[in-house]
């Protein structure tokens, strides 16, 4: 099959996430990038999110807070209306339409699933980042970090998958645990009943025999040939009515004393009540208690969130004027003391609800209890304990009722019906206690009066004793039975975890490997200007299921973990490199890559190398750059000048963001220009010149007279360059005669020394005539190749050489 | 109930992935690359290493690129029933049974 083209030609939106009108990024022109520049919540990581939606079915900062797809769609957007949108160059896959819905059902929508899967096999590995994935590689853990690799590096579904197989593995264990405790436990039952500390099989069907051959019975030779001999056993019991009779009383009695009313009941919902009385007595208003839950809950949420300030609220999609975190702390200050009581309320409501749920069902066990006796032909008087075990049940469940509620819900009149349950539950547990009494007494002196004839006692007593016995060690064997194919199968289940442990670690070794040389490219780039640090790897440790530390050359010595001595952003810029690497490698057939915000962290001298690394070795990617600084974008539009741009103005709540074309800082100057904005243009020219004068005179390595402001501007910078290149290339190069030119121009000359008067009126004829020089200088020092970056640099004997060695300046 | 034999390995053979994993496993120009959790299952259903069962088990509990724990869990203590009745010295070749009865 041959691989179809994936270059993207646009991404749409609508009614997803924050935007419900239809939006687009065109990525036309001859590279097919593009740059978006828009404030902190103007909408533009909607567009990664977008990305990252099409691409992997979900947004993977979205689904760790609980949101899924089907929350993806703007509140007031039709099903039809929400969806994300690719267009791809490739005529055969055309337009990928995916709605947030994940419809399947049209001709269209499974087209447009098929073409996805397509996709995804062609890219198996992520292709955005943004810069929380980059933040969260800072204050890590070893594991933590492996994690988050794992996200750079798109094999997170493996490690998520170790993590589930151990989970499962861990609850198997933990059952299989369990499982030997029931053995033990039943085989401790038994030991007790036998009156031996401890007793194996064969010791039990000794001992049962003992009591068989007491009542003349003939002995067994197994445990499954010990049915008949309790059978002849209770044959005998059965022939005597008496002996039946103490049998049903005996065990009647034993129900009776396991009947007990759950201790505690009364006196926690008693607390409670007091808790509630104390709460409503400091609220003052229900107002009061619904802000403390919003208000609590929203806390919450910007806790657990990506939250940055701008950003729209999370709970009603607003943008907040101010701090929101710091808003919704105060509030929750000011109801703080509220709040403790409504918390403790809800401790004390928790407590009898786990207390409730451990009690014994009084009217159903003495129900059964008296059925079994009266099977055994033995009736008692017992309608009052029946009544009142009922009673006591009722209002069981009329507590529950109630404490479904949180401490807050609960109105005066619903406090009151608790407070009276209280006073009730006092009453029915005396009265329980007063007929219960007086049954257990009329048992005990039935089996005293029974128990006369100590013949029939004993058979009565070994009867039930070898019953039990019986009963507990078919137990004990069914158990076992399943112990041993409990232990069997996680045995089994953990062999192919730690195989699949073991292979993942040596496949994600081995991507380690293969992107070795990339990061370690990749960092030294961005990390030009660092000196002593180089040469960054990756490491696992094998004694650790999801572990890895970050190494690097600090002036000749490893060190690692790298943290000891990288700054921040020195591990951005190993995450970014790692991340690089990555989509490279792993993504040979889709050369895509969304970057949101990543420089965040990179000061002025660094962010220049990202503009080098994506000339230099992405030249053949498409990127997409999104970003909030202003410089940086200025500095973006200036080195890829081919790149589509787009600008977003402002973010209208109702419909999403409002865009305009994103102009160069020439091209911005030039609309300044054209509309009649003098001003306006010199105040963006005079800082343009300075930083492009700046960056030519490190290039061309020019000697400045220092000065102790540390200020550079436009006129010693540029006479010192016109020496530079006269000196270099000779009197008649075109560069040294433009740089006279410029130098010599009264104008030019004019605008250098007073550009940062505010008096100074300058005119449009003026600025046009300065832009107008600087651009004819700018065309002889600019390379026209692509992957070209930066100002042509002195090559350290006689020539200016641009980064990629096309533009050679010399004599 | 037979007795369990730890060194009890399952019929059939296959080529492994994983531990010998090189650049050929993981990328190669021009093809588009199999996730690695389904080869790995792929390599592990006929190994004779492990109980055929429960590869198709894993397999059918993992839909959409994850693993459906609580449904695998109470599987699995399905699979250890059926292993109680029918002894754990044969692989189980019930997964089918085992994840619809759940």
């Amino acid at each position: 099959m041959i691989a179809p083209n994936l270059t993207v030609r646009s991404i749409r939106l609508r009614g997803f996430r924050g935007m419900l009108a239809p939006f687009e990024v065109p990525l036309s022109g001859k590279s097919a990038s593009g740059i978006v520049h828009g404030r902190n919540g103007s909408g533009k990581s909607s567009i990664t999110d977008a990305w990252e939606f099409l691409h992997v079915g979900k947004i993977g900062h979205l689904a760790k807070e609980g949101a899924g797809p089907e929350s993806y769609a703007h509140r007031k957007a039709l099903a039809d209306d929400s969806y994300v949108e690719i267009e791809f160059v490739d005529a055969a896959m055309g337009v990928v339409r995916w709605y947030t819905d994940g419809r399947t059902n049209s001709k269209e929508a499974k087209a447009a699933k098929k073409k996805l899967e397509l996709l995804r096999r062609h890219a198996p590995h992520p292709c955005q980042i943004r810069f929380a994935d980059l933040a969260r590689f800072v204050e890590l853990t070893k594991t933590e970090r492996h994690d988050a690799l794992a996200g750079l590096m798109g094999f997170t579904t493996q490690v998520e998958t170790q993590k589930a197989l151990r989970r499962v593995h861990k609850s198997l264990k933990e059952q299989a645990e369990a499982g030997q405790a029931t053995v033990s436990a039943i085989a401790r039952e038994i030991s007790v009943l036998l009156g031996e500390a401890e007793c194996d099989d064969v010791r039990i069907l000794e001992l049962l025999n003992g009591v068989f051959s007491t009542h003349g019975v003939l002995l067994a030779p197994s445990r499954e040939a010990l049915g008949p001999c309790v059978e002849t056993l209770t044959a005998r019991l059965a022939r005597d009515s008496a002996a039946v009779a103490l049998s049903s009383t005996e065990a009647f009695h034993r129900a009776l004393t396991r009947l007990v009313v759950a201790p505690g009941i009364r006196e926690g919902v008693e607390n409670y009540v007091a808790h509630l009385l104390d709460l409503r007595a400091h609220q003052a208003t229900v107002v009061d208690a619904l802000l403390m839950t919003l208000y609590d809950a929203g806390a919450a949420t910007l806790r657990e969130s990506d939250y940055r300030e701008d950003d729209p609220c999370p709970l009603c999609g607003q943008v907040f004027e101010g701090d929101l975190r710091s808003h919704i702390e105060t509030e929750l200050d000011s109801l703080r003391s509220l709040k403790q009581l409504r918390d403790q309320a809800d401790i004390q409501r928790r407590k009898v609800i786990s207390t409730l749920s451990a009690a014994t069902a009084l009217h159903g066990a003495l129900t059964t209890g008296l059925a079994d006796s009266a099977a055994g032909g033995v009736e008692w008087s017992a309608d009052s304990l029946v009544a009142c075990c009922g009673d006591i049940e009722d209002a069981f469940d009329m507590v529950r009722e109630l404490l479904q509620r949180a401490p807050e819900q609960l109105d005066d009149i619903q406090i009151a019906s608790l407070a009276r349950l209280v006073d009730e539950l006092a009453t029915m547990q005396g009265l329980f206690l007063s007929h219960h009494g007086v049954l257990v007494g009329d048992a005990t002196q039935r089996i005293q009066a029974l128990r006369a004839d100590t013949s029939r006692a004993a058979l009565v007593a070994d009867h039930a004793k070898v019953s039990r016995v019986v009963e507990r060690w078919s137990a004990l064997i069914d158990a076992r039975n399943a112990d041993i194919a409990l232990s069997e199968t996680t045995r089994r289940f953990g062999v192919l975890v730690e195989d699949f442990v073991a292979s993942s670690i040596a496949n994600v070794q081995a991507r380690f490997k293969l992107i070795s040389d990339e990061v370690e490219q990749y960092f030294n780039i961005l990390e030009a200007h660092t000196a002593g640090i180089k040469n960054p790897a990756l490491r696992l440790l094998h004694d650790q299921d999801r572990a890895v530390v970050l190494e690097v050359d600090f002036r000749g010595e490893v060190i690692s973990p790298a943290y000891k001595y990288l700054s921040e952003s020195q591990l951005n810029s190993f995450g970014l490199a790692v991340f690089l690497a990555s989509a490279r490698r792993f993504n040979p057939n889709f050369r895509f890559l969304v970057l949101d915000d990543v420089v965040n962290s990179f000061d002025g001298q660094k962010r220049p190398q990202v503009i080098k690394l994506l000339k230099q070795e992405f030249a053949e990617h498409q990127i997409l750059l999104l970003t909030h600084d202003r410089v940086w974008w200025a500095q973006l539009t200036n080195a890829f000048r081919s790149w589509t741009r787009l600008h977003i103005v402002r973010y209208e709540p109702l419909t999403g963001p409002v865009v305009a074309q994103g102009r160069s800082e020439i091209e911005e100057i030039e609309r300044l220009l054209a509309v009649d904005d003098p001003r306006g243009a010199g105040g963006l020219l005079g800082p343009f010149l300075e930083r492009e004068l700046q960056d030519l005179c490190e290039g061309f390595q020019v000697l400045v007279a220092y000065n102790r402001r540390n200020e550079y501007t436009l006129a010693p910078l540029l006479e010192r360059f016109r020496v530079r290149v006269n000196s270099k290339l000779g009197a008649t190069h075109p560069v040294t005669i433009a740089g006279v030119a410029l130098e010599s121009d009264l104008t030019f000359r004019n605008f250098m020394a007073h550009w940062k008067d505010p008096d100074n009126e300058v005119t449009v004829e003026e600025l046009s005539t300065v832009l107008e020089r600087w651009k004819a200088l700018g065309a002889l020092l600019t390379c026209a190749e692509l992957k070209c970056h930066g100002v042509p640099e002195y090559d350290g004997e006689s020539a200016f050489v641009c980064s990629c060695g096309n533009l050679v300046l010399s004599k | 109930m037979p007795q369990v034999d730890p060194d009890a390995t399952y019929p059939a053979a296959a080529p492994q992935l994983g531990e010998n994993a090189d650049a050929s496993d993981i990328s190669e120009v021009g093809q588009p690359r199999a996730d690695f959790v389904e080869e790995w299952l792929g390599s592990r259903a006929s190994d004779g290493k492990h109980d055929p069962a429960l590869v198709a088990l894993l397999v059918e509990h993992r839909k959409k690129d994850i693993i459906a724990e609580p449904a695998l869990f109470r599987s699995l203590g399905l699979y250890a029933r059926q292993l109680a009745v029918d002894g754990p010295h044969q692989p189980t070749p019930l997964s089918t049974a085992l994840v619809e009865t759940e």
